[in-house]
């Protein structure tokens, strides 16, 4: 028995030591397992947060009123609306032009007759908005508009309450007219620790944390496709399988050594998630930075690389059928797409609060591994612990299993 | 289980079979090959040479038929043939991305462990004939002499008490596979390694080997040494001997 496990070991150390060589003179593999997350997922913060907030968008604002009323205590003219409403826009960067402007791409008409109509207590008043399709800063405009002009519509109710008011010789307050059910909000973590818009900015981060762990799954899975088919493509592999080496030694040293590549791949998807955060931070003057819990780093770190051994224990039965590295590489592709649909879900879901049987999908380990990270941004470690820990224990017995279906006779006579 | 095998044998196969699917490649093959010999088996291409070296090796599954090396049944017993054998598939290449040294040092380890290893990289070293200049290099920049040189004697200088030598010299130019041939021919009898090596280049085969296996189609047609061939058969050399033969078999 003892002898076996230290022949096992060994074993396990020359495939090791065979691999790791190998590994760290392929120079191109390693520069695109570090630096893929530490470019793509700043690229993603500036993406998300910078980018749409310097895209160009004119608002036109032509006033063909030009009039003011007066309701009650109230006195309102419609070029103090055009002005409200232009200087609001231009605190968020939109170019705005108050007159008609055949370019702009969104354009607010305040037609004649506006103020008079909205001041009266027979007509309603209305303005014309016309936005050109396309594009989400266009929409974001048109949605600060229609915000600015319910406020407008809200002041002028009030106004026209208190004068209904006076008029009829009775106290009434604007509120109880106009919002008779007021609805107080409080918000709360999935396990029910008060949270306010910290934690929820903090769920959000944590879900493009998760989003993450889809590019440390590229690299070891096409790594093991290479690992072993590709001994066969470049002729090694039938030297290899004569030795006296263990077939599980076999598999279990190249396993390992894909899941350095995990490792390095898990480690610069930390950095970049660092990047990740500082990026809007840099390009925009948000500090986001408050938000940066290091325990969520060390479980994004954890289910980097654990997602690189599910990754691994999963294609391993496949690659070891598959008769060439286009083949696997493929099988590989399909299981990285499942493993991005996953972690793409998670950004609009959390997992484990579907109802059965959905809840299920918990299951596969990468939507255990997403909901991991997402836990552990509201600082629910001891959950996320859980979900780590069932992770790793399922890939490590999948991979395990593995070994024993390495079959020398069906990876040598199939045809590349 | 009882072995077959008389004191001074190495391998026996008798009534071999192995199908691909549909495919019968090998029909039936019985042979013998003693110990410290040097065994040729030659044949076209497809002749079935390749199939019958990877099952001796312990990679492949006989369809039927008994195979024994050292004592042990295939595939019953491949896990403990593997220590004692070494075998070099035709067209092997050696891990480019590592150096001749630490292609040496892999194989060393594999069959070794870390037992010896020092000593038999050097034993590899002078084997391959290759400068310490030249082992420091990576495989990738070799040409393909210099990787065959080092691939033998990774190959023999474990000591194996066989070893398989698909077409070791397909390929190469003249001066390198007169070195290998000689190589093969000088550390067997140094080693005391039985070696069965696997050919299409009768003239190779003459030179070398103890005796021969004429195969084709999946069959042996003759085996024995070469002048006992030539003379049974009436032929000159040995590439008339297996025309002669495959003709007689055609007709």
């Amino acid at each position: 028995m003892l002898s076996w496990l230290v022949r096992g070991m060994s074993d396990l150390y020359i495939v090791l030591w065979k691999e790791i060589k190998e590994l760290l003179r392929d120079k191109r593999t390693m520069l695109m397992v570090i630096l893929t997350p530490i470019l793509t997922l700043p690229l993603m913060g500036v993406a998300i947060v910078y980018l749409p907030s310097v895209q160009e968008v004119t608002v036109a604002i032509l006033d063909e009123d030009m009039t003011n009323a007066t309701i009650g205590d109230l006195t309102i003219s419609s070029r103090d609306i055009a002005s409200f409403i232009g200087n609001y826009l231009a605190q968020y960067g939109y170019a705005v032009i108050q007159g008609s402007n055949l370019s702009a791409q969104v354009l607010l008409k305040i037609p004649a007759g506006f103020v008079a109509n909205l001041t009266s207590f027979e007509y309603q008043a209305s303005a014309v908005m016309v936005k050109r399709l396309g594009s989400p800063r266009v929409d974001q405009a048109a949605g600060y508009i229609e915000g600015l002009l319910n406020y407008i519509s809200r002041v002028v109710s009030e106004a026209k309450i208190r004068a209904l008011g006076r008029l009829a010789n009775i106290t009434v307050r604007p509120e109880a007219v106009l919002s008779p059910i007021a609805v107080r909000t409080y918000m709360l973590t999935p396990s029910g620790m008060p949270a306010g818009t910290t934690e929820e900015l903090k769920l959000y981060l944590g879900r493009v944390l998760a989003l993450s762990l889809a590019f440390v799954t590229t690299p070891a899975a096409t790594y093991i496709a290479d690992s072993l088919v590709g001994e066969k493509e470049r002729k090694t592999l039938e030297k290899l399988l004569s030795t006296p080496i263990s077939r599980s030694s076999l598999i279990l040293g190249k396993s390992v050594a894909a899941s350095l590549i995990g490792l390095v791949g898990g480690a610069s998807s930390v950095a970049g998630g660092l990047l990740l955060y500082l990026a809007p931070a840099l390009t925009q003057s948000t500090d986001v930075l408050k938000f940066i819990s290091p325990e969520v780093f060390v479980v994004l770190f954890c289910s980097s690389y654990i997602s690189i051994l599910v990754s691994l224990s999963i294609s391993l039965p496949v690659v070891l059928r598959s008769p060439s590295i286009r083949s696997a590489s493929l099988s590989s592709t399909f299981l990285i797409g499942i493993a991005s649909v996953v972690y793409i879900a998670s950004l609009f879901m959390n997992f484990d609060e579907l109802k059965m049987p959905l809840v299920l999908v918990l299951a596969v380990p990468y939507a255990s591994l997403a909901s991991a990270v997402v836990r552990a941004s509201l600082g629910e470690y001891l959950r996320a612990a859980i979900y780590l820990t069932y992770s790793l224990a399922v890939s490590t017995l999948l991979i395990l299993l593995s070994t024993k279906l390495l079959d020398p006779e069906r990876m040598i006579s199939s045809k590349t | 289980m009882v072995s077959h095998l008389a004191s001074d044998e190495t391998v026996r196969a008798s009534k071999l079979r192995k199908r691909f699917g549909k495919v019968e490649v090998l029909k039936g093959i019985d042979f013998v090959v003693r110990s410290g010999e040097i065994f040729g088996i030659v044949g076209p291409n497809g002749a079935g040479k390749t199939t019958l070296l990877r099952i001796v090796a312990g990679l492949l599954r006989p369809t039927s038929g008994d195979v024994e090396v050292l004592g042990y049944r295939i595939p019953r017993d491949v896990d403990k043939i593997r220590r004692y054998v070494s075998y070099l598939p035709e067209d092997s290449n050696l891990y480019g991305r590592l150096n001749g040294y630490e292609n040496l040092k892999l194989f060393a380890l594999a069959y070794l462990g870390a037992k010896d290893v020092e000593e038999t990289i050097r034993l590899g070293i002078t084997i391959s004939g290759l400068s310490p200049e030249d082992l420091a290099k990576r495989a990738e920049t070799y040409s393909k002499g210099m990787s065959r040189r080092v691939a033998v004697a990774a190959s023999l200088m474990v000591r194996p008490r066989l070893a398989i030598l698909d077409e070791p010299t397909a390929g190469l130019d003249v001066v390198s596979a007169r070195y290998v041939r000689e190589t093969i021919k000088k550390f067997s009898k140094e080693l005391g390694t039985t070696i069965i090596m696997s050919s299409h280049n009768m003239f190779e085969v003459s030179k070398i080997c103890d005796r021969v296996a004429l195969i084709f189609s999946g069959r042996i047609v003759a085996v024995g040494k070469v002048g006992e061939i030539l003379a049974k058969v009436g032929a000159e050399d040995l590439e008339e001997a297996f025309v002669k033969l495959v003709g007689e078999r055609n007709e």
